[in-house]
């Protein structure tokens, strides 16, 4: 059953940007409830949002209107750089380009969340290797992005989320980038977490990904949750 | 070469990226600003140098005893009047005229200042024409004139020698003795020149009888074989004295010979001034290649696009090294206003101060160099990423993310 | 933390290939013609001082007023005399009061003619001695001069090395004649390092008199104290003296007592002010060097957004990009600052070791430690501070605007 602790939650969260003189409303007053322990999933055709509304689950923005929880307390008008702090010792976020720093080797772009949050060096190199060999790159740690395949810099990404051992893993897209079977590798990656107890939110497009782990389904649709599916668990 | 598109794309590309730009064209403004005052501060004083030597001299000869100290203070070797007569002897020499220096001494009330006093004949203008000065205010001194003096424009002022300044007809004491202020001489341009005092010989030979060598003996020459006049004053000087060759204790020079010698030192020192000054521009050029490198990095896929319909490598270089070159356009015409504001107030302050040989010259070339100088700088350090620009793999810049 | 950043911007600066090197260059240029102006300047004060001879022993110098264009007693007005010399030697705490004479004389040698100055030794022995230590001369060959030497000589060094225009070395033993009459050179002097003093021919007064006929003239007393503590009231003491003597009143006075703090202080002043002029044109391009960093600072921030954002992603702070790029400004700047206080040493020392050589002193070029390190502090706030704009814009970046690529 899903833990009764709630991680994260957004209340009548609406994001409107500006283009000239229109008004683009990109979230139009959505609720998100995640729970630690789950798997969620959040779905829709291009254009429905749901990109922006996995920035504003991960306190990547702020939103126009409503307000976020993260951990029971409310983060919408916290400074960029508490934010910026709070996600990295909370949040690890993996993303469809991966976004790896391409100036640092693999164990490098691992140990640098730890970095931020003050770690030793022989810590994070430390912790970095463990985390190498955790997603079987442990004889890859000193290549760069550019030297890895694609679903290796994915990987990579997964262990860089890991490091500050945070309690929610946030997946953009995480196999838009990649072939079916290395984009399956990579889910299996992510369930194996969640099955030692992380909360995991991932978006995608693809609605057979998104049930097939999920506990929750978020669907969304020009702004809005169209509807909600759970998944029944033994 | 370039089209008018081409020249608008240049520009808009320029545009956009205003603070690169900025920067670029703030460092060859910077360096071509320097350029321009330390080039037209050296013209001021060959200028000056010209003007010295110019007509009034070409045809004079100085003849001075050599010595430890400056030419004219160090009396151990003589010129006397037996060897003025001498020359003005000599075949080519049109006329001679002797002057006495002495360093003299003198007060005003409780200040004391020291000062060169020069002799001259009166009825003889050679010694003022080699100065290229007349008398200004007053009158000028007369052969019987004794107890006269007259006084460089220095001394009308006050506070610029004495804290009074004095005027015509003025009591003035040297070495303890009165004078009366004839007259004042125009302003030559350099403080030590316009703080002499000048006397008539025969009065100079009452005050100082032991004064018996000339500081300087000039002569009028025939002005097309003033080498050979040179010569044989030397010669007859020689044989005056007693003297073997390469044993004088005395040198013969053309006036242009003298200032060539000044002018060779002066354009030393202005070179080695405007050396320094070219570093910048170097440093400048540097910034700008690193700029045009960017534009070139930044525009990479664009490049492939233009290449891809239709542009030739040569339009690709053409339309880097306009770019660059603009750059440098703009900056030197900054730089030469700024240069050009700048050494315009200092002349007003120079001169102002009495130090006119100081002010500096303009010349259409000084601003049209500069300008040129500008452009070259800019395209120089275009070029190379330009070509690299002209060089791009058109489908590899395509397919660049 | 702030290693942490250090090595990062390192890396990152590694990375940037080209453009950085040309930004160093930049500096490394501006600071190589600041630090090699900077010791060229200081090398030639150096070998200014040393041309004027300063001896072991403290001394006043006193000459008569005037324009001084030359050696002591051109340019004079009215020279300094007997009584003046008599009056000096009463002084309090004056040791020894000697006239100086100097008189410019034609020297022939292997039929070749210079004209040189020739100094006067005094007659007394004493006198002579303090003389000889006061400018502390010493014999390289030959002897000195004794009492009893009529037409005898001693040459500077320059003649022994043949660095005076004559053709050939002057040996102990030479004749040369000075103003047509012969003299024998019976020693010459050890290198001096001044260029006066390596040129000087020394003979007795009483010859230097018969030859120049200076008569009672002084050309300039040169005043030993007793006791040198209290030189700058025996100057007073002696001013005062002179000023009787002379009959001219404070203010007015037409003659220069001169301690050597003081000579050369003005000197001094002269050179510095030279010499700081020129450093203000080299550091022009020093600050168009910096111009550069901002550029490719500037350039940087604009490239590295997506980094910038991912960064900001995995939890850094502001203050975490800030510190990062204000860093890579401050490490180009002392990068270049580096190389170029290395280089610009290097062009010193060689220029300074020609200037001596030239000017025939003895001077040891020495590294300005505190110059060095100051230049190097400065090279990384100069970086630092043109990077603080550029920095500042990083750190202000969204990652959300960025990462969505």
């Amino acid at each position: 059953m899903s833990g009764k602790k709630e991680v994260i939650q957004l209340k009548k969260v609406a994001k409107h940007y500006h283009l000239g003189e229109n008004i683009v409303r990109a979230l139009d007053g959505i609720d998100i409830l995640i729970n630690e322990g789950e798997f969620v999933s959040i779905m829709g055709p291009s254009g429905s949002g749901k990109s922006t509304a996995m920035n504003l689950v991960g306190s990547l923005d702020a939103p126009t209107h409503g307000k976020i929880f993260l951990d029971k307390k409310d983060i919408s008008k916290f400074s960029e750089s508490d934010l910026a702090q709070l996600r990295g010792k909370k949040i690890g976020f993996i993303f469809q380009q991966f976004n790896l720093i391409n100036n640092l080797t693999a164990r490098e772009n691992i140990a640098l969340p730890m970095m931020f949050q003050g770690a030793s060096e022989s810590e994070r190199l430390k912790k970095a290797d463990e985390l190498l060999k955790m997603v079987d790159l442990g004889d890859r740690g000193s290549h760069y992005p550019n030297q890895l395949s694609g679903g290796q810099q994915q990987r990579v990404a997964i262990a860089r989320s890991l490091a500050n051992d945070p309690e929610v893993i946030l997946a953009d897209e995480p196999t838009g980038n990649l072939d079916t079977k290395t984009g399956q590798i990579i889910v299996s990656f992510l369930e194996n977490l969640h099955k030692k107890g992380k909360t995991i939110v991932m978006v995608t497009h693809d609605p057979a990904l998104a049930q097939k782990y999920s506990d929750v389904v978020y669907w969304l649709r020009d702004g809005k949750v169209e509807k909600i599916t759970k998944k029944r668990r033994k | 070469m370039i089209g008018k598109e081409g020249i608008k794309y240049s520009l808009r590309n320029l545009k956009k990226s205003k603070d690169r730009s900025f920067f670029t064209i703030l460092s060859i403004f910077i360096g071509i600003a320097t350029i321009f005052i330390f080039v037209s501060f050296g013209l001021g004083l060959f200028s000056y140098i010209d003007e010295i030597s110019g007509g009034a001299s070409a045809d004079k000869v100085i003849i001075q005893a050599k010595g430890a100290a400056a030419p004219g203070l160090d009396t151990t070797f003589e010129l006397t009047e037996s060897d003025l007569r001498v020359i003005n002897g000599v075949t080519g020499v049109y006329e001679t005229a002797g002057s006495y220096f002495r360093v003299v001494k003198l007060s005003q009330k409780d200040e004391v200042r020291y000062s060169f006093i020069i002799s001259y004949t009166p009825d003889n203008p050679l010694i003022l024409e080699s100065f290229d000065i007349g008398v200004e205010k007053g009158k000028d001194l007369t052969a019987s004139d004794s107890g006269k003096v007259i006084l460089g424009s220095n001394f009308r002022e006050d506070g610029k020698i004495f804290s009074q300044g004095y005027e015509i007809n003025d009591k003035i004491e040297i070495d303890d003795k009165d004078f009366r202020v004839s007259g004042f001489l125009e302003s030559i341009g350099n403080p030590q020149d316009d703080s002499q005092t000048y006397i008539n010989e025969e009065a100079f030979q009452d005050t100082y009888p032991d004064t018996t060598s000339y500081g300087m003996i000039i002569a009028r020459v025939n002005k097309e074989q003033i080498d050979v006049v040179v010569e044989r004053i030397e010669k007859a000087l020689r044989k005056h004295k007693d003297q073997e060759e390469g044993k004088e204790d005395f040198y013969v020079q053309s006036y242009a010979e003298l200032l060539e010698a000044y002018s060779g030192a002066l354009a030393g020192i202005v070179g080695f001034i405007i050396i320094i000054g070219i570093i910048s521009v170097i440093v400048a050029a540097i910034n700008t290649a690193n700029t045009m490198i960017t534009a070139v990095l930044e525009r990479y896929k664009e490049i492939g696009i233009l290449k891809a319909i239709g542009a030739k490598n040569s339009e690709i270089l053409d339309i880097f090294l306009f770019e660059s070159s603009f750059l440098g356009l703009i900056a030197g015409a900054l730089g030469i206003l700024a240069g050009f504001i700048i050494t315009y107030v200092a002349k007003v302050i120079l001169i102002g101060m009495g130090w006119s040989f100081l002010a500096p010259l303009y010349n259409v070339w000084l601003f049209v160099g500069c300008l040129v100088f500008a452009v070259v700088t800019g395209a120089i350090s275009g070029v190379a990423p330009a070509i690299r620009a002209s060089r791009i793999n058109t489908v590899d810049a395509l397919r660049y993310e | 933390m702030r290693a942490d950043h250090f090595f990062l911007s390192l890396k990152n600066l590694k990375h940037r290939g080209l453009r950085t090197w040309l930004t160093l260059l930049g500096i490394f240029i501006g600071v190589t013609v600041v630090i090699a102006l900077i010791g060229l300047g200081n090398g030639l004060k150096l070998t200014v001082e040393a041309q004027f001879g300063v001896s072991s022993l403290e001394v006043i110098t006193v000459q008569a007023g005037g324009l001084n264009f030359g050696p002591p007693g051109s340019g004079v007005s009215i020279p300094l005399d007997m009584d003046d010399l008599e009056a000096v030697k009463g002084v309090n705490n004056v040791d020894y009061a000697i006239r100086r004479n100097l008189e410019t004389l034609k020297l022939e040698y292997n039929d070749r003619l210079v004209i040189g100055t020739a100094i006067d030794l005094p007659e007394d022995k004493e006198e002579a001695d303090v003389f000889y230590e006061a400018l502390d001369l010493e014999i390289e060959q030959g002897r000195k001069l004794k009492e009893s030497d009529t037409n005898k000589i001693l040459l500077g060094n320059n003649f022994l090395t043949n660095k005076v225009d004559l053709g050939k070395p002057v040996e102990a033993g030479d004749n040369v004649k000075l103003n047509n009459k012969s003299f024998e050179v019976v020693g010459l002097l050890e290198k001096q390092g001044s260029f006066i003093l390596d040129n000087i021919a020394i003979m007795p007064r009483t010859k230097l008199d018969d030859l120049s006929d200076f008569g009672d003239e002084i050309d300039m007393i040169i005043v030993v104290l007793k006791d040198t503590e209290l030189i700058e009231e025996t100057k007073e003491d002696i001013e005062k003296v002179l000023r009787k003597t002379r009959d001219v009143d404070e203010g007015e006075e037409d003659f220069d007592v001169s301690t050597p703090a003081a000579a050369l202080e003005t000197v001094n002043q002269v050179l510095t002010g030279v010499q700081i002029f020129i450093v203000i044109i080299a550091l022009i391009s020093v600050f168009v060097g910096a111009i550069g960093i901002i550029n490719t600072m500037t350039t940087s921030v604009m490239e590295r957004r997506k980094d910038i954002g991912i960064m900001k992603a995995v939890g850094a702070r502001n203050s975490d990009i800030f510190l990062q790029f204000l860093i890579e400004a401050g490490l180009l700047g002392l990068i270049g600052g580096l190389a170029g206080v290395v280089f610009g040493s290097i062009i010193s020392y060689f220029g300074v070791v020609g200037i001596a050589s030239f000017l025939g002193t003895e001077v040891s070029p020495s590294l300005d430690i505190p110059l060095t390190l100051i230049t190097l502090v400065v090279s990384f706030i100069i970086g630092a501070a043109a990077g603080i704009i550029p920095a500042i814009k990083a750190a202000k970046q969204n990652p959300v605007e960025v990462i969505r690529g």
